[in-house]
């Protein structure tokens, strides 16, 4: 693989951690301590992602992405103690491509930057994906085969998980209560459907979620039902 | 600009206002009087003729004083005594021609002492009557000027011949005599005419009159009958001539100057309308009542009375009787005694005439009484409104000043004040008594009973008022001394009690901004100042009250402020403990992937575990801190309180399996909707179930029902405690723990949590315990399906 990521944090000890988590998985690791030596690093060309904290002394994350983002159109995954809902969607539509907050899983940083690499380098753009298929952030199905792709890989799914992967982004972002999940994938009445359901979305999250614990796409709408977020 | 120049301008834009429209308004009701009747429009006419002897009324006199002249010639009756009318009595035998003569002798010795005219008649070459010997009939026309007699007229018993400053006048024009009202010089009223001949009597009189050019006032003391006499009419049609031109030019000066002062309102009219405002603002605090009162007085004592019109109306409806509504008794049918007496000897019974005739020498009088019905009145009004209103306003030009000061009286009172004032009628006797506006009962009582005082004052002052014109009309009768000295105190009671009620009205007004300054204290709105009058008897009240508001302002934001630093210090601490903590469970998991001996391995799963449990409470920590502070986000929606019940117990049911605990569940299968915010509700029975695998009794059971009463869902979460509960504890309090000497478990924070939670999303939670039973209840209202 060898592919270049930079690791920017104004804590050494945090980036060394990313660094040595990465270097293990075979990724060339570049390292900056502040903004503006991140804009110094982010000229190297074969700089393929960037782990950017957000606040950081000299130029913040967010302002430094915004600069990289003129020259270049790299992934960005935005590292950040900061946990709330609106400092998420605001990471985001700064440009961040996603958004991991402290403290975080090597393991899932790992994923996630997994994710992203393939997303951008091997697949390249999104939008090339062959017609009917239904694509949605790093999923993308395609409903004639009932084939379900993450990142670009195929994800082995058992009958009644197809069902429900089928129903779920054939309605992307709709709500299904538990029920009519069950009516509709089983094919007969429920009557305690909530644990059964509940143990497939589970199994399905493991397969596709890069963090199962906090699902991105498959989620729970606690006391509605079940949907497939829209992204 | 300059405030004093700004005030000065509205006060000249009003005066300017005034007095144009004063003037306007005059010079538009003389105007408008003098030129719509014909017979003013020939006194405007004569009046500036350059000759007053070229004038209608000049002709008038003339016509008049020849036929009159003729008449005494002729032995006629100048008087017009009504005996010629009856023919009857003419065969009495009296002879009324020695009568007629005496009473021409009579006029002839009064009229002969005003030599404005000079006169001389005769009969047959007979001079009869004459009062100069300058005169004969075939005298030169201008003989008399050089003595002041201009004018000079002939009658040589058939036609008239006149002439003015020796020059002959056309007297017949065309030769017919007739009514042309459009003709602006009437013709004159003298025989000679194809259709205006004389008799045989007038045909042997020679009438030669001379008048003076500029007359002159002849007084003749007459002592020896009638005391002293003038003879001046001709000296006053004159003089009334020039005083009416004088009047005219003087009305059409001020007419133009008010057109130029109203001029002057027009470029100033902006400035003129605050002046108008700030009338209006002291007429606005002025009793209603007061003002339509006042008007009244105004239009009742400043106007012309029409107490003619009413002998017009009478008049009227006797011309317009055609609809008799009662029969009259003939006693109401005056008669002439003469005509009695008539019927009397002719044997004809008064009743018998009456029912025949019905009529008194040519003038119909009808034989009922009319009363004027609304039928009438209409017709008579749509026929002769027309006059009546020319004949009103020629009153009304006659009473300027009245008419002024109603005008300005109704302006102040009633448009100006209207015009800014809202609803006018709000501040006055009736407003009081009504108490519009006031809905506190001790502002009703006291605005009532001010009401009551009211009303009685102003029947007082009405009384005081009858009182005085009563006493000034009768003067002789009641000393009028005596009224003052009742009217006077009376007078002063009535001011005094004026002033009480003003002070009233302003206690319970004051009283209500107090009370709902009170009441805005009492729901939290403290940024409002009260402001009263200084001398307000509530104004200490207010200070208090304002002082309060104060106090409880300071406290509020003092308060805001130091929980707002409390979340920043927390936030602030949890963001700097992620930093290191990100950096432990880093490297524990980097080394968690070495080959390490045991129990170095071991070490480290440790290490790893509890740097998990010091991210959860780092996290926990900071939401316990931001619901705390009223500043948690929630989402609210409607959700199925049993589905979420549901869900979280398939979402925890691995966790439930590996507890080695029962969980028993009754909830219901139907839907019940309640609003909150489905995250945070998750997290909280989380918590709840949670705790409850987490310190149960091994092998006991754990109990969740959900339960609808009253429009209120209620779960509940009991489980019997391993440990011994403190009876009384408030585990909802942060960092209270079942068990203060265990160091597993959670952060301390779960109920905390879970209460904050419950309450951001208009629930309640509430945490009891009996024995070592552990009871939860989370309640909301249901809403509707």
């Amino acid at each position: 693989m060898n592919e270049t990521i930079l690791v920017v944090d104004d804590d050494r000890e945090i980036v060394g951690a990313i660094a040595a988590a990465l270097e293990k998985e075979g990724y060339r690791v570049l390292r900056a301590y502040d903004g503006m030596e991140a804009l110094d690093r982010a000229l190297d060309p074969n700089l393929r992602l960037i782990l950017m904290d957000v606040m950081m002394p000299r130029l913040d994350g967010l302002s430094a992405v915004l600069r990289i983002r003129e020259r270049r159109n790299l992934p960005v995954i935005v590292l950040s103690a900061k946990s709330e809902e609106s400092d998420k969607v605001l990471g985001l539509s700064m440009g961040a491509d996603d958004y991991v907050t402290k403290p975080f899983s090597m393991g899932e940083l790992t994923a996630r930057v997994r994710s992203q690499l393939r997303r951008y380098t091997s697949l390249g753009d999104v939008n090339t994906a062959p017609a009917g298929m239904i694509v949605n952030g790093r999923l993308a199905y395609d409903p004639s085969n009932r084939e379900l792709t993450a990142d670009g890989e195929p994800v082995r799914l058992t009958n009644i998980e197809t069902g429900i992967v089928d129903l779920l982004m054939r309605n992307l972002g709709r709500v299904f209560p538990a029920e009519e999940i069950y009516r509709r994938v089983w094919g007969e009445e429920a009557w305690s459907s909530e644990g059964t359901v509940m143990v497939h979305i589970r199994r399905i999250r493991e397969k596709i979620e890069l963090n199962p614990r906090e699902p991105d796409y498959l989620k729970v709408v606690w006391g509605i039902g079940y949907k497939m977020e829209k992204k | 600009m300059d405030t004093k120049w700004k005030k000065s301008k509205s006060i000249i834009g009003f005066l300017a206002f005034l007095l144009g429209v004063s003037l306007l308004l005059e010079g538009a009701l003389f105007f408008g009087t003098a030129m719509t009747s014909s017979n003013s429009r020939a006194w405007v006419y004569d009046s500036f003729k350059s000759d007053w002897r070229r004038t209608r009324e000049f002709k008038n006199f003339a016509s008049n004083r020849l036929e009159q002249l003729i008449m005494m010639g002729a032995g006629g009756n100048t008087y017009r005594t009504f005996v010629n009318s009856y023919p009857d009595y003419a065969q009495t035998g009296v002879d009324y021609s020695k009568l007629y003569e005496a009473q021409n002798q009579a006029l002839h010795k009064q009229m002969q002492e005003d030599k404005n005219v000079l006169y001389r008649v005769e009969k047959k070459g007979e001079v009869l009557y004459s009062n100069s010997d300058s005169l004969s009939p075939d005298m030169d026309p201008s003989a008399l000027i050089s003595e002041g007699y201009g004018f000079l007229l002939q009658f040589d018993g058939e036609k008239v011949r006149a002439w003015l400053d020796g020059e002959e006048l056309n007297i017949y024009g065309s030769g017919y005599y007739h009514f042309d009202e459009r003709e602006d010089s009437y013709q004159w009223y003298v025989p000679g005419y194809k259709n205006f001949t004389v008799d045989e009597a007038g045909s042997k009189v020679k009438v030669t009159m001379a008048v003076i050019s500029s007359p002159q006032i002849f007084i003749k003391g007459n002592y020896g009958s009638t005391g002293s006499d003038q003879y001046n009419t001709l000296y006053y049609i004159k003089q009334g001539l020039e005083q009416y031109r004088e009047r005219i030019i003087q009305e059409t000066v001020r007419t133009g100057v008010g057109a130029g002062v109203f001029l002057v309102y027009l470029l100033l009219r902006k400035d003129k309308k605050r002046a108008d405002m700030a009338l209006a603002r002291g007429t606005g605090k002025v009793w209603f009542e007061v003002k339509i009162l006042a008007a009244l007085l105004l239009v009742f004592f400043c106007l012309p009375r029409p107490e003619y019109l009413g002998d017009i109306w009478q008049e009227l409806i006797y011309a317009y009787g055609d609809t008799p509504v009662a029969e009259a008794i003939p006693g109401d049918v005056y008669l002439n005694g003469d005509i009695m007496a008539e019927l009397e000897q002719n044997g004809i019974s008064y009743e018998e005439w009456l029912t025949e005739n019905g009529f008194y020498d040519g003038y119909n009088i009808p034989l009922v009484e009319q009363t004027a019905s609304i039928g009438t009145a209409v017709t008579i009004l749509s026929e002769n409104g027309g006059w009546l209103f020319r004949e009103y306003l020629r009153e009304l030009a006659d009473h300027t000043p009245g008419l002024l000061a109603v005008f300005w009286g109704l302006y102040l009172l009633i448009f100006n004040d209207w015009r800014y004032n809202k609803r006018p009628w709000r501040r006055g006797v009736i407003a009081m008594l009504a108490a519009w506006g006031l809905d506190r009962p001790v502002q009703k009582r006291l605005s009532r009973v001010c009401g009551v005082t009211a009303m009685t004052l102003l029947l007082l002052g009405a009384v005081n008022m009858n009182l005085l014109v009563y006493a000034s009309s009768y003067r002789g009768g009641v000393p009028l001394e005596a009224v003052w000295a009742i009217v006077t105190p009376a007078a002063l009671l009535m001011l005094v009690c004026a002033v009480l009620i003003w002070r009233l009205h302003r206690l319970w007004t004051d009283f209500g901004a107090v009370a709902d300054q009170a009441a805005a204290i009492r729901a939290g709105e403290l940024e409002r100042e009260l402001a009263l009058q200084e001398n307000s008897d509530l104004s200490g009240l207010a200070d208090d009250l304002n002082h309060i508001r104060q106090g409880l302002h300071q406290a509020v934001e003092e308060r805001t402020r130091s929980e707002r630093m409390k979340v920043e210090l927390v936030t602030n601490v949890s963001h700097d403990l992620k930093t290191p903590l990100t950096s432990i469970i880093s490297y524990t998991e980097l080394l968690s992937q070495e080959p390490l001996e045991p129990p170095a391995s071991e070490y480290v799963q440790i290490m790893g575990e509890k740097a998990q449990r010091l991210k959860a409470m780092v996290q926990d920590v900071f939401e316990v801190s931001k619901a705390a502070s009223g500043q948690l986000p929630v989402k609210l929606e409607r959700l199925d309180y049993a589905r979420l019940l549901r869900q979280t117990l398939a979402d925890m049911g691995q966790a439930i399996d590996n507890s080695g605990l029962t969980l028993r569940a009754a909830i219901p299968e139907g839907e019940v909707p309640i609003i909150a915010d489905s995250d945070r509700m998750y997290r909280v029975f989380q918590n709840l179930i949670g705790n409850a695998l987490k310190y149960s009794l091994p092998g006991s059971r754990v109990y969740l029902n959900l339960t609808v009463e009253d429009g209120q869902a209620s779960a509940s979460v009991r489980n019997t405690s391993a440990a011994e509960l403190k009876p009384g504890a408030d585990y909802t309090a942060r960092f209270v723990r079942g068990d203060e000497s265990r160091t597993d478990g959670g952060s301390g924070l779960g109920l905390s949590i879970a209460e904050s939670f419950t309450r951001a999303c208009g629930g309640t939670l509430t945490v009891s315990t009996e024995a070592d039973l552990f009871i939860a209840v989370v309640t909301f209202p249901v809403t509707e399906p």
